[in-house]
């Protein structure tokens, strides 16, 4: 492949990668609060609230991501009578942090669930309600376990973004391989993952400095 | 005669199948530090713990400062009061674990002022001032800014005491809180005790340190199995314990 051919193609393929940042960073962001609700509902003394996060976190863990996709954009609008679906990006959106909640409900439950049981006990001593001492005690003290975990899966949300092509979003995936079909050369494919590469070690970086911060009191 | 403070009436308290407390009858009168010593498993802190609902009895009625915070019968709640009075009449209770369990995410400071921000919405000046006030009471202003992690185990303690009296609690109880400590750290927690204990703070301490229990107590309860077997003056129950159990595990602690 001549250079000058991956020139001509790095601005699409930088546009890609954008969308596929996007995506990724917008999906874990509503991944994360669904899953805070999820895990505090796995944690609930309320049977119905626990089967219910259960199921949740069974469903989405049990099927596979480009199904979740598909259902999503195809089969949800068929619920409407007319159809009504929603466009690529949304759709994308919504799949993408639905199922990024299922791991990361099970990921923030096992955090909350590693601060030591005394804690609790010391909040409610002082007259903290179970709320109070989830709020400003427990929750606050996983952070710093989660960043790890957390920026693992968001490094997999990254690189599963790329399924999200099946529906015709033009992330950096879908890009490439359009590119590769247009000009007959697959060579394409390494810029591509190079800026995967580059994308995933950024993150990383940003993860372990993000650690670091949160590990000032230990 | 002064307020009785912490009644308990015929508690029993099962974890399953065990036994772990046994027809508790009990009083504490208002300025009174009662000790309750006695060996490994015999209930000293799951009765400690029944007083502000850290535990909830099996049977019995648990009342503090003149108010019902627990009654069971035959294992049925009969409590007719809102969670919201039950946890207004515990937090009147301060603790203080043998591990401390100071919060690590927050300063020396956040630690006190965080209890009565957050529960008795506390101005935040209102509450440095009053922490302040503690720190010197415990010798730690200098540590304010400080997190857990930074200071000694004595320290720890130290801070643990300040903030439970940061919620103005009417009795102070105390699980071994020396127990984790270095030898020549017991001192001064010990001291700190000692002080609260002058001024009149009505204290439930269980504890292995006799000396303090013999020096500050006016009252020492002996627990076995489940039961209270014994209970006298701390010179009385030094010197001169009645029951045969009483007298052997004083033998091993002494
Ligand atoms: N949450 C619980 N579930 C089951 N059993 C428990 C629980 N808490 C305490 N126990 C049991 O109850 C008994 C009394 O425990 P407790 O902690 O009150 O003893 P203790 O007198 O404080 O002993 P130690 O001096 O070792 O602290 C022990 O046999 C203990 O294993
Ligand atoms: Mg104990």
């Amino acid at each position: 492949m001549k250079f000058d051919q991956i020139m001509n193609a790095m601005p699409a393929l930088l546009r890609g990668s954008v969308v596929t940042i996007e995506l990724t960073i917008i999906s874990i962001f509503f991944g994360l609060i669904l899953g805070l609700f999820l895990a505090l509902g796995r944690l609930s003394k309320n049977k119905i609230i626990d089967g219910f996060c259960w199921f949740y976190i069974w469903l989405f863990r049990g099927t596979p991501l480009m199904m979740q996709i598909f259902f999503i954009y195809f089969a949800f609008p068929l619920f409407f009578d007319p159809p009504r679906g929603l466009p690529d990006f949304p759709s994308a959106l919504i799949a993408l942090s639905l199922n990024s909640a299922a791991y990361l409900a099970e990921i923030i439950r096992a955090a909350i669930q590693s601060i030591d049981k005394g804690q609790m006990e010391a909040a409610k001593a002082l007259g903290m309600s179970y709320g109070q001492a989830m709020r400003r005690v427990i929750v606050p003290q996983s952070y710093r376990r989660l960043i790890p975990p957390v920026g693992n899966e968001f490094i997999m949300l990254l690189k599963d973004s790329s399924l999200v092509a099946v529906i015709g979003m033009t992330e950096l995936m879908r890009i490439t391989s359009q590119i590769s079909n247009r000009t007959g050369n697959a060579m394409i494919y390494i810029p591509a993952a190079a800026l995967y590469l580059a994308m995933t070690t950024v993150f990383t970086i940003v993860f372990e400095r993000l650690e670091k911060k949160y590990s000032v009191y230990e | 005669m002064s307020n009785v403070m912490i009644k308990l009436e015929k508690v029993c308290k099962s974890f399953g199948s065990l036994e772990v407390l046994r027809n508790i009858d009990l009083e504490v009168r208002q300025g009174e530090v009662l000790s309750i010593i006695g060996p490994s498993g015999s209930g000293k802190s799951t009765l400690l713990r029944s007083l502000n609902h850290l535990e909830r009895i099996t049977s019995g009625r648990v009342t503090i400062d003149g108010e019902l915070i627990d009654e069971k019968v035959d294992g049925k709640d009969q409590l007719k009061v809102s969670h919201k009075k039950v946890a207004q009449i515990c937090s009147e209770l301060g603790m203080v674990f043998q591990r401390f369990n100071l919060f690590p995410h927050m300063t020396v400071l956040e630690n006190i002022i965080e209890a009565p921000m957050t529960v008795k919405k506390v101005s935040k000046a209102e509450a440095v001032a009053f922490a302040i006030e503690l720190l010197k009471k415990v010798g730690l202003e200098d540590k304010k800014n400080e997190y857990p992690s930074r200071l000694s185990g004595g320290q720890q303690q130290r801070v643990a005491i300040a903030r439970a009296l940061a919620m103005k609690p009417k009795i102070m109880l105390f699980d071994e809180p020396t127990s984790a400590l270095d030898p020549e750290l017991v001192g001064e927690v010990l001291q700190v005790m000692k002080d609260l204990a002058k001024e009149g703070m009505t204290m439930v301490v269980v504890t292995h340190e006799m000396g303090f229990a013999k020096e500050v107590c006016n009252r020492v309860i002996f627990m076995d199995k489940g039961e209270i077997l014994e209970e006298s003056s701390p010179e009385e129950i030094f010197s001169n314990p009645k029951h045969e159990r009483t007298k052997s595990f004083l033998q091993k602690v002494l």
